[in-house]
């Protein structure tokens, strides 16, 4: 059987339109995706006779069985290229999506690397990098904000993004998609509860007493959180992992941000020096007036939206259909979440008894 | 407090792991031993975990009545040896058997079906706050009083490194 490096370069030999593919170098695992098996490598290639390289990803789908986003590439790989066409956001080209499980064995596509720093832990380790962690922000909250005024037909013309899980989500109108959605998440419970989970469960719940104003759906990226920036120096260079992206409400962008931030130990939020920060840079480019409640509101939604399918691939793991680790260390999402939802929620805290007079 | 993966089940995954992913990657002998090694004391973990509650309460109960029984065979016997043995037989002899533990599956069973309603109670209240009755809020303030404190344990409990994800930091 071929390597995987051997089966790149086969693949791109017949395909490759920029002079004459030569070889494959640097082929490496990518570690710290862990909703697609990632490798980096480069295409070598003579151009009248001289040597060039273009550094390349190839970016696979994992067994549907142990999937923690299971979405199409195709579906990635046209977002990437409409994204490079009608709006200014960093994001990388894709080049190709191959859904024919024959060449690497499970679908995948080959896109663009952007050289840079993928660590925005980096960005927050000391007070010398603060200024470069504002520009980063700043450039961050513009693209959002771009992205989400972009008129969603331009993205979405042909509705490939309104409901991409195929859950029954309805898009002609904000609130039949926040419903429907609600309603997925509802009916969903049964294939996630590894274990009982009554935060969780009073969420959805909360998220339907609680509907806040609609805005006008966008195409969103789905799950923007700080490991998906790509920056240097200053730069934000591109925005990566655009598997989840769908037609959905601006704001879950923002919370699901958020929500990650507190895990991934960033601070992008309060690293803008505007009033009312990040959320109020975001504000005064969109118009949208976003209320910290709502943030909050969206935080859960859009955690329930992203995890949900996370969470389900660790009940197929804990029910023995399938045996990686990664689904039990993500167990701390889950928990890290509902602790947070406690919060978001407004949980009461237990009165303390009263002695006895 | 979450009882899945229960503790057995994330060591056996751990193991699994090593197996799968870490031995096949292993190219000195020496660390081919080091995981013979760790797989063997996971094992070992996992036999302890299954049986060391019911065994120490079992045997603390067996040591209390051998005490008792000590004192008793030696009788009249004369000498200091024997006042100290009659004498464990007053202090530790005499102490209480302690109640033999639940099995963790079934504890695990009865605390899971209790959880398992605080779900259909969940519904029923939100039944109730849409249809207007204020009562309801008041009790689903109480459930979320219990989620509050019982989720606070889960992250002291199952967490370490809040904040951090492997291979992203």
């Amino acid at each position: 059987m071929h390597s995987l490096r051997e089966r790149v370069y086969q693949y791109l030999i017949s395909r490759w339109s920029d002079g004459q593919l030569t070889a494959i170098e640097d082929f490496e695992v990518l570690l710290g995706g862990y909703s697609k098996d990632t490798f980096k490598f480069d295409a070598v290639f003579d151009r009248a006779g001289q040597s060039l390289r273009s550094h390349l990803i190839l970016r696979r789908d994992t067994p549907p069985v142990t999937a923690i986003l299971n979405n199409s590439r195709e579906r990635e790989h046209i977002l990437l290229n409409r994204l490079r066409e009608h709006t200014k956001l960093q994001v990388p080209r894709s080049y190709f999506a191959e859904l024919d499980s024959g060449p690497f064995e499970r679908p995948a596509m080959i896109i663009e690397r952007i050289l840079g720093c993928t660590e925005p832990t980096s960005l927050f380790k000391s007070a010398a990098t603060s200024p470069e962690a504002e520009s980063v922000a700043r450039q961050l909250c513009e693209q959002l904000a771009a992205l989400h005024t972009t008129d969603a037909r331009l993205l979405n013309a042909d509705g490939l993004f309104n409901d991409p899980k195929g859950v029954g989500v309805r898009c002609d109108t904000w609130d039949h998609y926040i419903d429907t959605m609600i309603a997925y998440f509802i009916k969903h419970y049964d294939q996630i509860d590894f274990d009982v989970l009554p935060v969780l469960y009073d969420s959805y719940l909360h998220l339907r007493r609680n509907k806040p104003r609609p805005l006008p759906l966008a195409v969103v990226h789905g799950e923007l959180n700080p490991s998906n920036l790509v920056f240097q120096d200053g730069k934000l260079l591109s925005i990566v992992d655009w598997e989840n992206a769908h037609l959905g409400d601006p704001r879950e962008d923002l919370g699901w941000f958020r929500f990650m931030e507190a895990t991934s130990g960033t601070n992008f939020f309060n690293s803008i020096n505007y009033p009312g920060g990040f959320l109020g840079y975001y504000n005064h480019l969109t118009g949208y007036d976003i209320t910290p409640e709502e943030l909050n509101y969206f935080q859960i939604f859009g955690f329930n939206n992203v995890a949900d399918q996370a969470i389900a691939s660790i009940k197929r793991r804990l029910t023995g259909q399938h045996k990686e680790l990664l689904h039990l260390y993500l167990l701390r999402i889950v928990i890290g979440g509902t602790m947070a939802f406690t919060q978001l929620l407004g949980y009461p805290a237990p009165q303390p008894a009263t002695p006895p007079a | 407090m979450y009882t899945k993966p229960s503790i057995v089940e994330t060591i056996r995954a751990v193991m699994t792991s090593l197996s799968q992913d870490i031995a096949p990657e292993l190219s000195s002998s020496r660390s081919q031993v080091c995981l013979l090694m760790a797989q063997s004391l996971l094992q070992s973990a996992i036999q302890r975990v299954e049986a060391e509650h019911a065994i120490l309460i079992a045997e603390h109960n067996e040591m209390v009545a051998l005490y008792q029984g000590l004192a008793t065979e030696l009788g009249e016997c004369s000498g200091a040896a024997a006042e100290r043995i009659r004498a464990r037989g007053q202090s530790f002899g005499q102490r209480p058997p302690l109640p033999a533990p639940v099995p963790a599956g079934e504890l695990a069973t009865a605390h899971h079906s209790l959880s398992q309603e605080l779900i259909h109670t969940l519904s029923d209240l939100d039944e109730l706050i849409r249809d207007g009755d204020s009562r309801a809020t008041a009790a689903l303030a109480q459930v979320r009083q219990h989620l509050l404190v019982r989720t606070a344990r889960d992250f002291q409990t199952h967490l370490v490194n809040p904040g951090s994800l492997a291979g992203r930091d």
